[in-house]
Formats: structure tokens, C-alpha cells, sequence
């Protein structure tokens, strides 16, 4: 087991970071009441932990008995019945899914489970709630239509059941969703806080940590407590005991983005391009999101840069990133921007060096 | 789960609805009158009333029992087919008009109100049309929308036109007022001036952030309560940003707006912080072109936020677009 | 029967002017659905554009007359009181194809290479030798539509004193108007079953069994088995009549292969050509056409991709290689045909004009043999057609129309030109690489020649000729003034391209994704070493074709009817932004409403595919010979 998961803590009044919220939301569970909720924040600061938690406080150990499935719904439209085959996480309190997975048929997807769990929904007895909660990762990454549709379902369906939503971009969230949730901010954990969790892990684990390395790893997690802890367990792998100047390692994907900057610095010529293109592909192919590599490569181009020319790789990649959204094929606008880039940086330094 | 405040502390009736006396004064007139009201249409921002305006309308006409078989809200960009459009109008408007109810005028005709309207595909406003047409003699349809241009000329013409003005800074208190005080929820200093800040004159928005905020802190709010819930940014984030665009370094910038994405502040409501604080302070020396400028490229990244853009990266590039601004003319 | 066709027809002819081909298919529509047995009529109308035979069949001239009918039928619908006497007057000197009228008597006339020629001839002098002397009575004769094949064989056999029998399919009996005509209680037989009769009669060594098999296995009783059989007794004869004292040597000829599809249709025809060039006892020319894909005469290649027309070996890539496989192995002699070069098809189209009494301009004739790429016979077709156009409807006699369409060309030869290019090109399909070499290697006009304005002659050519999907939308849209350009930087100011991109997007008939992502592939090795910035460029026209794309194909998957009202606006304006190369679209863009969003979206985002390699021939030359296209070059 990964120490990710395992010192996750798991119930809302355990947790380390966030305890503010943890303490608001078991309030609020208290109260009986419990709107729809929308947490938002940059990955690694908590989300999930918390989501997991909340169920837990409302339904008490049984929410953690988790069935993996995959099944195809089959949904009756108007004009066709569609077929969408989907993963979700259940217990017998609460439903797990993405629904960004199945593409632009998302709206459908979110109705019918919503329609299926109001059928199936919970008798309010017992001591038990009267309905089911629905957990929709990245609902930023949900089409503008499919969260029109939520936002109705939302009102209709609310008696059976109700949304926990998470999402790092607040923004892709329509406003009549947002305003019918309890939004809660989740921030990134300081990096004084990685390093406190760093050392409580590795206290639990009877691992002594050198300070100077657990304040590296924080840093190099940039504020994302999984990254921080992922690293740490490879560091423990890679050696043990730490010593204070043990390097640490970065994600694979991210040395291969700091070798991609290092060959547009280098050179600019379509023939170098056209190598980087070979290895923007090798990323794409590991499944790294597009918009993460070229946000990587920007930040790693800036490190290289004299100021005048960091703002106009800037702007490049912003221009470069939102195009990128607008369309389906990633590879032409990373590639787009790389070449834009070398054209921009070529004509500098020809102004600058002569 | 609790009845949100926003149906809780609806208008009861027409002369309730704030601070908008013109609409208000002619709506009476007509209620009072012969009871027969022409088809309406009400445009404005969000969160002034309107739909509170039409089921006051809906319940001063046919009184609390009959509202629920004379009247149908529909809300329009969820099933906005023209098909459902058809169906659920005109099989709504097909029934028979009942008995009226003693006390209340009961004209005899049904009341169609379709929220949202502007959200409709021009299809189905055509559709509309006909429909209204079709059953002009035993139905009454209320339009509300935010956009009146959004709706085809030819279903505004045969409305009565009703504009909605957004609410100003103290009817809104007066509301908030009120409930805060129905509820027993106390504000915290400088609470009220965040709440009509966060909503920028939008009622509902004011009384569902009000709301969440009670849910998540309990009944003693402050000002930080209110902006987190309400997804706005603190004025210390945004100033540590443009402090870190006077600076004339970019590593500082990146830094700051590293720091802003870590802790979760939206983008989009940190594009209108920043833009606030640029129109705001007049004398930092900064030419009107550059401040233009930056005004573009805060508009450029909303624009691409709402696409979907990394908020990262847009975000650094207003900053730098921010800095270069603040930076050349200082 | 003969009625409907001429109406349908007369629709046709009406539209010459503007007639891109795909109109006819149109016009084809409705009458398919009102009576299937009309099917049969129209394929064979059809047949000659598309299938581009060097000879006219004669089951095809039964109903050629009424295409000139047609001609004149418009007229008749427009004033009624038109004496019908009229039309058989004009029947008279019009009745015939130009094709038909001049095709090649004599040796001297083939349009054909000396050498393929004289290997036909050599062959045919063989056959005439001692029966022992030669391994196989078996010709095959490949080449591209319209190159001469059948021609040259014919011509050749007459003069070497063979009589001529034609294997022709009878009248093809299509499934459905066997069921219609169900109760007439017509057997069935596919063309194959036809054919595999036809394979073993002549293993017989009958001749004469060659008319017969085809009119017993045609024999439906219906009238199109008919006129099948009396095609094939038309065939023969006048072959007969010629050379009947000379001893009846006798060819065969099978020049219409079967259709086969899928592949135990192909194995089987594959066998029986195998087993005919095996056994036959009289010599036997099979005349294959590779209908290949074909761009401009002068880039020819090799004969490979989905066919375009309707030739014989079209039904799959290597069909034709298997069968010259078999044909071969059965010991036959094989000659290939190539193209006709332009300059030979030109000069046999003044020929063909002047024996018309026509003045033909030495450029129409390029530009007409050009468009027909090789094609003489579709280049003839389109000669008439383009002859019979204009001056038709302002002149009714005939002679007067030859006078006035010869002072048409005194005043202008340009509009002669102008004229022919208003014919319908063949329409070829291009394959995948052709179109990328096209636009990668993006020839240029060369400068020396151009001035300014032949320049924007060239231009509006250029839009006139082939690119009838502009022109639809434009006449869609109103009249967009297409004059006004938007200023161009002067840097980037070069002689015009020597192909439209629209049309090669238009011939090409690939998804404009697809053509994006090869083009994305291939793109920069044809960069000059310091062509960063037009890499750069070209990277971002091809992003904005991708969005434009991405566009396009979110309409239909939303489910909802879509508010049209805001995404066309956006993407038109990033059309308009993204396209300056191409005003006309602009112009189209900032008219364009939530309607045309899919033609316009997907369209406005191909000029870009186009537009994203403007800027990069100027430094760079084009460097590495990578892309198959340039295989092709060498090879052609």
C-alpha cells in the first residue's frame, strides 16, 4: 500500500490539514443538513481526503465497503438509445464516478445514474439517511451541457440524493451550479505543512528524516502533499537511511520536459523540432495531460530566460493553452507553441547577440 | 435538507418586490383592474426579481390553492426542445379552467411562466409563438429572461415589456436585514459590505452565499466565511499579486501567482479583483493606454478561462501583461 | 421510358454551363426512386464520363440519341409551340458522339505511341501465323481510361483483316428490377455467371458461339436483353461486312470485365480470365482499363488507390494485378498502355474540332486535354459538350451555330478556353499522397510569364473552373464581392500557385482531419534549415484548423438543438483571421450564419491547410524527397 493511502486519514475529525473544514463539515452533517457541496482547490491538497471522510461521518463505516464496476448503461433517448460503458466506485450509500470519461455523452450519463439511485434510494430509517450521495470528480472537466442538466437534476432529484462534487478549475463550473452548492475551497497545504506531514509519515513509518531533506522534497512538490509523499517513498526505496543531500528524485515526465527545454534552448531549427515533436509524443502517449506539459515546459523555458523574453514565452503559452482547449488535437498546438517559441527566441537573440 | 432562504423569503406579493417602483406600480394597476393582464416579458440581471415578480403575479391572481393547477414554471434552458415546448404548453393550457376561488380575481385563463427564456433555441421561440397563438383565449405567458435581445422579435412584441433594475447597495441590506434577523444569524463587522460586494447587486446570489455561509460556520458570520463561500478572493491576495507586478521581476510574479493557484483562489474572480483594483486607484501613474491594455488581457483570459484554459497560465500572463503596463509607465 | 430519360436529361443539359458533374447525380435521384427499371437507362448515360471508355459500346448509343435530343429539348419546354419536326433536323448532323463520329479509322489517326502501336500489330501478325507457332491466343491490353486500348486494337484488327467480336456484359439485369419484374419470370443471372459462359464457349473454339452465348445468357425475354443481343449482332457486323472476303479471321474482344466484388467474385473472375487466356482457340484481346487515380496528365503514376471511375479492374487495388497475373500465366502477351500525353490529346482535339468546323484555340485544347488528364475520350465528350453549350442557346439552326461559334472564337480565342474550362472536369479522385505533394511541394507559376494581370487571370480561373463548392456557397450567400481583397504583405507576395487548393481538397474527397494530421506529419522536412518561423506559422494554421474542425463536429453530437446564436460567430471570425490568404472565404465568413456552419466550418478550415504552406516555400526549398508523392514523380 502506497503511504498515500495509507496515512490517509479517514475520518473527518483525524485529519491533519484542512481540520477547519473537517470541523465545519462535521457540523454541518450534526445539523442533519447536507447540501450539495463543491470542493475546489489544486490537486494534492486534500479534496479527496475529504470527500472520503464526509462520507464516512454521514454513514459511518459502511461507506468504505467499495465495489469497483463496470458497467454499460444503456440509456433511452428520443431519437436512440446510446450504450456507455463506465467505471464507478459504489458502496451501498454513495456512487463514485467521473463522468468526464464518457466524452460528450456525459450529460445523459450524470441523469440516468442520478435517475437510477432516487429508484434504489434508501429508506430513511434506522437511524439511516434518506438518500444517496453522488461523488463526481473533475466536474470542471463536464460539458457545459451536462452541468445545464446537473443543475436541474440537482433541484428535482435532491430529496434521493445528494452531489459531492470535486474540481481543481472553479471556473469551468457554470454559475447556477456553483450557487447551488456549498462551494469550500480546499487550499494547497504551505510548504511548512508538507514538511510537518513529512514528518509525521516518516515518524509512523520509525524512518528518521534528515530536515534539510524533507524540506527539499516539500519544495520540489511545489505545495502537492501526494506528490511530496509519493517522492518520499521513492527517495526511501532508492536509499535508506536518507542522508541530508540525497537528491530527489522528479517524476520521469518531468526530467523528460526539463530535457525538451534544454533541446529548444539549444537549437531552433525544424529538424529540431522535429525531434521535439517525437518526444511531445512520447509524453502524450504515457497519458499526460497536454495542458500539464505545456505548462511544465513553459515554467521550465522561463527558468531559462532572460526577463525580456520570459514574458513573451508567456504570453505564447497562454495563447498556445487556450487554443489547445478549443480544439482535439493537442500535439499541433504543442507543437505550435514550440515552434512559435524557437521563432521568437531565434529573432531575440539574433537582436540581442547580434 | 432545508428550504433554501431564496423560496423562504420570496416576495409574498407584488408590492413586495425591491426597489423596483415602476414595475411594481403598473403590475398593481393591471392586478387590480380587470384582473385580464396581457402576456409580459421581464428582462434584467440576475437576482432582481423577476422571478419573484411573476409568482407574486401567479399567486395574488388565483391565491395559493389554485396556483398549483393554473400555473406552470417552466424552466426553459433545461428542456428547451421544441418539443417539450409544444407538449408541456399546450397539454397544460388543453385543460379546462376550473372554478374560482373567493378572495382572489381568478381570471379565466392559466398562467405560463417560462424562466429563463433567452436560453431557448430560436426554434423553439418560434414554436412558442404559435403556441401562444394557439391558446391565446386561456393562457397568459410571463417571459423571464436576462438578455431581451436573446428573444425573437416577433415573441417580444406581444409582450409587455418590464425592465428590472439591479439593486442597490442598501435595499439589499434591508433584506439581508431581515432575514438575518427571521434566522438569528448575526454578521460580523464588515460582513454586510463583503456580502453586497460578493453579489455586485444580485439578491439571490447575496441570500444563497448568506445561506452557505450560516451552513458551513454557523450563525456567526464573517467576512472571510462570506468570501470563501462565495469563491471571491481576499484583497490581501489580490494586493501581494500586483504589488508583485510593481516589482518589475517576473520571478516575483511567478512566485505570487504560483502561490494564489496553491491555494485554491479562482481565476475568474481574481481577473475581476485584479481589474477592480486597477480601475479603482486613479493617481498610481499609470497612463490610460497601458491600464487599456491590461484591460484587454484580463478580458482575453477570461474569455479563455471560460474555454477552459489552464488558470495558471493565464493568469501569469495577465500578470505580466500587468506588469509590463505598470512597469513602463512608472 | 425513352420520355423520362429525355427529361431528365433536358435538367442535365440545362445546367451545362455551371453543370459541375456532381449535378448529374442529382438529377439522377428522383427518377431512381420512382421506377427502378429507368436505373438501367440512366447507369448507361452515365457510363461515359465515368467509366471512360475509349469506344463507345453500342448499347450506349441505342440511347445517345436522346442525349442530343436533350439538347435541344430545353427549348422545346421553354416555348411549347416548337414544332417537334425540329428536333430529328437536328438529330441528323448531331445524332452522333464526336467520340463515335471521329474515332480513329486508320492507323495514322491513333493518338497512340508508335511503339504500342507496333506491339499490337506484331501481335495481331502473329496470330495470323500457323496456328503453331504460338503459345497463347491471348492479348491483354492494360491501361489508363481513355488512353487508345480499344481503339488501337480495333483499328489494328480491321486493317489486319479480323472480324470483330465483342464480348459485351448484356444489359446488366440489377437485382431489384429483377424482383420487380419478378412476375415475367426472368432467371437471374449475374454478370459473372454471364461471363463464365461466355469463358467456356470460347474454349469451344466456336466463333461463332461468341454473339449467341451472350444472347443466351442474356436471354431475358425482356426488351433490354433485347437490345443487349442486337448490340451484339451489331457488333459483329459491320467487322463482318469489312472483311468477310478475307478469310473470317476472327478476334475476340472482351473489353467490359465483369464487376467483381468481394473476393470469391474475384477469385472467380480472376480464374476465368485465367482459364481464357489458357484455352481460348481464337485469339482473344482482353482490354483491362486500370482506372488508376489520376491527377494531372503530367505527374501520372502509377495506378494505384480507389479507383474513380467505373473501369473494369475498379472494384480493388490489385484487382488489376491479379488478373494480369492470371492472364499472364496463362501465357498471354501483356501490353501496357500509358496515358495520353497532352500534347497528343490536344492536337487529336484540334483535329477532332476542325473536322467539326470548329476553330479550336491551341490553349483550349491544352486546357481541355489537361483537365481530362489523359483521357481522350472524356476530353472529346467535354469538347462537345463545351461546344454545344453557349452558342446553342442563342442560335438554334446548326450551321448558324458553327458560323457563330467560329466568330465566337475569331473574337476570342481566350473564351474558348474560358468555355472548355466550364466543362465538367473528369472527376478524378486524388490520391492521399498526391494531394499532400501537391500542396506540400506547392509548385508556383513561373514568374517571368505573369504579369499582374494575368495574375489575377489565372486567379479567377482558377476559382471559375473547379471550385464549385465556393461558387455554390457564394451564389448561396448572395453575391459576396470577391474582388474585394484583403491587402496582402507585400514579403509574401509570389507568382500564384500552380494548383487550387480548394480543388485539390475538393478532388482529394478526404476528411479535412485527416488531411490535417498528414499534412502535421510530413510538413517539416519540407522546411528549409532557418524556416523556423514558417514552421511556426504553418503549426498555428494548423491549430486553427483544428479548432474550426472541432467546431464543426460539436454541432451534430450535441443532441439539443443547438443556439447557433454565438459559436458560428466566434469560429467564423477565427476563419476570417486565420485565412487572409483567402478573401473569398473571409468574405463568405463574416456572412455566414448558424446554417452554412458545417460547410462553412469545416471548408473555411481547409483554405488554412493550404494557407499554413504559403509561407513556406518563400525561404525554403523543398528539401527532403520523403513523401511517396515524389516516388510517384520518378516513376511517372
Amino acid at each position: 500500500m502506497l503511504w498515500i493511502d495509507k496515512y490517509r486519514p479517514k475520518r473527518l475529525d483525524k485529519l491533519i490539514l484542512n481540520q477547519e473544514i473537517g470541523d465545519n463539515l462535521s457540523k454541518l452533517v450534526a445539523t442533519g443538513d447536507c447540501p450539495h457541496t463543491l470542493f475546489y482547490g489544486p490537486p494534492g491538497a486534500g479534496k479527496k481526503t475529504l470527500i472520503v471522510a464526509l462520507l464516512r461521518e454521514i454513514y459511518g463505516a459502511g461507506a468504505e465497503k467499495i465495489k469497483v464496476e463496470t458497467k454499460p448503461w444503456k440509456i433511452a433517448l428520443p431519437s436512440r438509445n446510446i450504450e456507455v460503458e463506465l467505471t464507478t466506485l459504489s458502496s451501498n450509500y454513495h456512487v463514485e464516478m467521473n463522468p468526464s470519461d464518457v466524452g460528450y455523452q456525459d450529460r445523459y450519463v450524470v441523469q440516468e445514474i442520478i435517475k437510477e439511485m432516487a429508484k434504489s434510494r434508501p429508506l430513511d430509517m434506522k437511524g439511516q439517511r434518506g438518500f444517496k450521495v453522488l461523488v463526481l470528480n473533475e466536474v470542471d472537466r463536464l460539458s457545459k451541457e451536462a452541468q445545464a442538466s446537473l443543475r436541474r437534476t440537482m433541484e428535482k432529484y435532491s430529496a434521493a440524493c445528494r452531489l459531492v462534487m470535486s474540481c481543481t478549475n472553479v471556473s469551468r463550473v457554470i454559475e447556477p451550479v456553483r450557487s447551488r452548492c456549498l462551494c469550500v475551497r480546499v487550499a494547497a497545504p504551505s510548504t511548512a505543512e508538507v514538511q510537518r506531514m513529512l514528518a509525521h509519515v516518516a515518524k509512523k513509518e520509525s524512518l528518521s528524516l534528515p530536515d534539510s531533506l524533507s524540506l527539499r522534497v516539500a519544495q520540489a512538490s511545489e505545495r502537492n502533499l501526494r506528490r511530496a509523499l509519493l517522492m518520499l517513498e521513492t527517495c526511501r526505496v532508492a536509499q535508506y537511511p536518507f542522508t541530508p543531500d540525497q537528491p530527489v528524485q522528479l517524476a520521469d515526465w518531468e526530467l523528460y520536459i526539463q530535457e525538451i527545454a534544454s533541446d529548444i534552448m539549444q537549437e531552433q531549427s525544424p529538424k529540431r523540432l522535429f525531434q521535439v515533436r517525437g518526444k511531445l509524443y512520447e509524453l502524450l502517449v504515457n497519458c499526460l495531460p497536454p495542458t500539464l506539459i505545456l505548462r511544465k515546459l513553459v515554467l521550465e523555458l522561463l527558468k531559462k530566460l532572460d526577463e525580456e523574453v520570459q514574458h513573451t514565452a508567456l504570453a505564447l503559452a497562454a495563447q498556445y493553452e487556450h487554443r489547445m482547449q478549443e480544439g482535439q488535437k493537442a500535439i499541433y498546438h504543442l507543437e505550435a507553441f514550440v515552434a512559435k517559441f524557437m521563432s521568437e527566441y531565434k529573432q531575440w537573440s539574433i537582436m540581442a547577440f547580434g | 435538507m432545508v428550504q433554501p432562504w431564496v423560496d423562504k423569503y420570496r416576495p409574498k406579493s407584488v408590492s413586495d418586490v425591491a426597489h423596483q417602483e415602476e414595475v411594481v406600480q403598473t403590475l398593481e394597476k393591471a392586478l387590480e383592474g380587470s384582473a385580464n393582464l396581457p402576456h409580459l416579458l421581464f428582462y434584467g440581471p440576475p437576482g432582481t426579481g423577476k422571478t419573484s415578480a411573476a409568482l407574486a403575479i401567479a399567486r395574488q391572481l388565483f391565491g395559493p390553492e389554485l396556483v398549483k393547477t393554473r400555473v406552470m414554471e417552466l424552466n426553459a434552458s433545461d428542456e428547451r426542445g421544441i418539443g417539450v415546448v409544444r407538449n408541456k404548453i399546450k397539454g397544460f393550457a388543453a385543460g379546462a379552467v376550473g372554478s374560482s376561488v373567493a378572495g382572489y380575481p381568478c381570471p379565466p385563463f392559466k398562467l405560463i411562466i417560462l424562466d429563463e427564456a433567452d436560453s431557448m433555441t430560436s426554434d423553439a421561440q418560434n414554436a412558442l409563438r404559435r403556441t401562444m397563438e394557439a391558446h391565446s383565449k386561456v393562457t397568459r405567458f410571463v417571459f423571464i429572461c436576462n438578455y431581451v435581445s436573446r428573444i425573437i422579435e416577433p415573441l417580444a412584441s406581444r409582450c409587455a415589456k418590464f425592465r428590472f433594475k439591479p439593486l442597490h447597495g442598501n435595499i439589499m441590506t434591508d433584506r439581508i436585514n431581515h432575514i438575518c434577523t427571521e434566522e438569528g444569524v448575526t454578521m460580523g463587522s464588515g460582513s454586510m459590505e463583503t456580502l453586497s460586494k460578493v453579489s455586485g447587486g444580485d439578491l439571490r446570489r447575496a441570500i444563497t452565499t448568506l445561506q452557505s455561509a450560516v451552513r458551513l460556520q454557523g450563525p456567526d458570520v464573517a467576512p472571510a466565511t462570506l468570501l470563501d463561500v462565495a469563491g471571491a478572493v481576499p484583497d490581501a491576495v489580490t494586493s501581494a499579486v500586483l504589488s508583485a507586478c510593481r516589482s518589475n521581476s517576473f520571478a516575483a510574479i511567478q512566485t505570487a501567482i504560483a502561490d494564489a493557484i496553491a491555494e485554491g483562489w479562482p481565476a475568474q474572480a481574481m481577473l475581476l479583483e485584479i481589474q477592480a483594483a486597477l480601475l479603482s486607484n486613479d493617481d498610481d501613474g499609470v497612463s490610460e493606454s497601458a491600464r487599456a491594455g491590461v484591460l484587454l488581457a484580463l478580458a482575453a483570459a477570461d474569455k479563455a478561462l471560460v474555454d477552459g484554459a489552464d488558470e495558471q497560465l493565464q493568469l501569469l500572463n495577465v500578470a505580466s501583461a500587468t506588469q509590463k503596463a505598470l512597469c513602463a509607465s512608472a | 421510358m425513352v420520355k423520362k430519360k429525355v427529361l431528365a436529361i433536358s435538367l442535365l443539359s440545362s445546367d451545362e454551363e455551371s453543370g459541375p458533374p456532381r449535378k448529374k447525380r442529382i438529377v439522377k435521384q428522383p427518377s431512381r426512386a420512382k421506377k427502378p427499371v429507368q436505373d438501367t437507362g440512366k447507369q448507361l448515360l452515365l457510363r461515359p464520363t465515368s467509366a471512360g471508355d475509349s469506344r463507345p459500346c453500342l448499347d450506349f448509343t441505342s440511347s445517345q440519341p436522346s442525349q442530343t435530343d436533350s439538347r435541344d429539348q430545353p427549348k422545346a419546354s421553354q416555348q411549347p409551340e416548337t414544332k417537334p419536326a425540329h428536333i430529328p433536323a437536328a438529330r441528323g448532323d448531331h445524332a452522333q458522339l464526336w467520340t463515335e463520329k471521329h474515332a480513329p479509322r486508320t492507323r495514322d489517326e491513333l493518338v497512340v505511341h508508335k511503339d504500342k502501336v507496333a506491339a499490337v500489330a506484331s501481335w495481331l501478325e502473329q496470330q495470323a501465323a500457323p496456328q503453331t507457332s504460338r503459345s497463347s491466343c491471348c492479348l491483354l491490353v492494360t491501361g489508363p481510361a481513355g488512353c487508345g486500348k480499344t481503339s488501337t486494337v480495333e483499328v489494328l484488327a480491321r486493317e489486319a483483316g479480323y472480324d470483330i467480336t465483342e464480348w459485351h456484359p448484356p444489359l446488366p439485369t440489377l437485382w431489384h428490377e429483377h424482383r420487380y419484374q419478378g412476375g415475367l419470370d426472368v432467371p437471374y443471372s449475374s454478370k459473372m455467371d454471364e461471363f463464365d459462359g461466355f469463358v467456356a464457349h470460347a474454349k469451344m473454339g466456336s466463333l461463332h458461339l461468341g454473339p449467341s452465348a451472350a444472347a443466351a445468357a442474356g436471354d431475358a425475354g425482356t426488351e433490354l436483353a433485347h437490345q443487349a443481343e442486337r448490340s451484339m449482332h451489331l457488333d459483329a457486323d459491320p467487322a463482318g461486312g469489312q472483311s468477310g472476303s478475307r478469310g473470317h479471321r476472327s478476334l475476340m474482344l472482351v473489353d467490359d470485365l465483369p464487376h467483381a466484388q468481394g473476393p470469391a467474385q474475384r477469385k472467380r473472375l480472376v480464374s476465368a480470365l485465367g482459364t481464357l487466356a489458357a484455352t481460348a482457340q481464337q485469339p482473344v484481346v482482353i482490354i483491362m482499363g486500370e482506372s488508376g487515380t489520376s491527377g494531372s496528365n503530367k505527374d501520372k503514376s502509377a495506378p494505384s488507390g480507389p479507383a474513380a471511375g467505373a473501369g473494369a479492374g475498379n472494384s480493388a487495388f490489385s484487382l488489376p494485378a491479379e488478373i494480369t497475373g492470371a492472364v499472364t500465366r496463362g501465357g498471354a502477351t501483356h501490353i501496357q498502355f500509358n496515358p495520353l500525353a497532352d500534347t497528343f490529346a490536344a492536337k487529336a482535339l484540334v483535329a477532332v474540332a476542325e473536322k467539326e468546323g470548329l476553330r479550336l484555340s491551341k490553349e483550349a485544347a491544352k486546357q481541355c486535354a489537361l483537365q481530362a488528364s489523359g483521357d481522350l475520350f472524356h476530353a472529346i465528350e467535354s469538347l462537345q459538350l463545351s461546344c454545344a453549350g453557349k452558342p446553342r442557346t442563342k442560335v438554334q439552326a446548326s450551321p448558324a451555330k458553327k458560323r457563330g461559334r467560329g466568330k465566337a472564337a475569331n473574337s476570342a480565342a481566350q473564351l474558348s478556353a474560358e468555355d472548355v474550362m466550364h466543362t465538367n472536369t473528369r472527376d478524378i479522385t486524388l490520391s492521399i499522397f498526391r494531394v499532400l505533394g501537391k500542396i506540400l511541394y506547392n509548385k508556383r507559376l513561373h514568374p517571368s510569364s505573369q504579369s499582374s494581370d494575368q495574375t489575377q487571370e489565372h486567379l479567377s480561373l482558377d476559382e471559375s473552373s473547379s471550385d464549385h463548392l465556393a461558387r455554390g456557397l457564394r451564389a448561396l450567400l448572395g453575391d459576396v464581392d470577391t474582388s474585394r481583397r484583403l491587402p496582402m504583405d507585400p514579403s509574401l507576395g509570389r507568382p500564384p500557385s500552380e494548383y487550387n487548393p480548394e480543388a485539390i481538397m475538393l478532388h482529394g474527397g478526404l476528411e479535412a482531419n485527416s488531411v490535417a494530421a498528414f499534412l502535421h506529419e510530413n510538413m517539416l522536412h519540407f522546411c528549409g534549415d532557418d524556416a523556423v518561423d514558417e514552421a511556426a506559422s504553418a503549426l498555428h494554421y494548423l491549430g486553427d484548423a483544428d479548432r474550426l474542425l472541432s467546431h464543426s463536429q460539436a454541432s451534430p453530437s450535441s443532441l439539443s438543438t443547438w443556439d447557433a446564436d454565438e459559436h458560428p460567430s466566434s469560429s467564423f471570425a477565427e476563419a476570417a483571421a486565420g485565412s487572409l490568404i483567402f478573401p473569398e472565404y473571409s468574405g463568405l465568413a463574416t456572412r455566414g450564419g448558424g446554417q452554412c456552419l458545417r460547410v462553412g466550418g469545416g471548408d473555411a478550415a481547409l483554405p488554412q491547410n493550404h494557407g499554413c504552406l504559403e509561407p513556406l516555400t518563400p525561404s525554403s526549398k523543398p528539401v527532403a524527397p520523403q513523401v511517396v508523392a515524389h516516388v510517384e514523380w520518378a516513376a511517372a
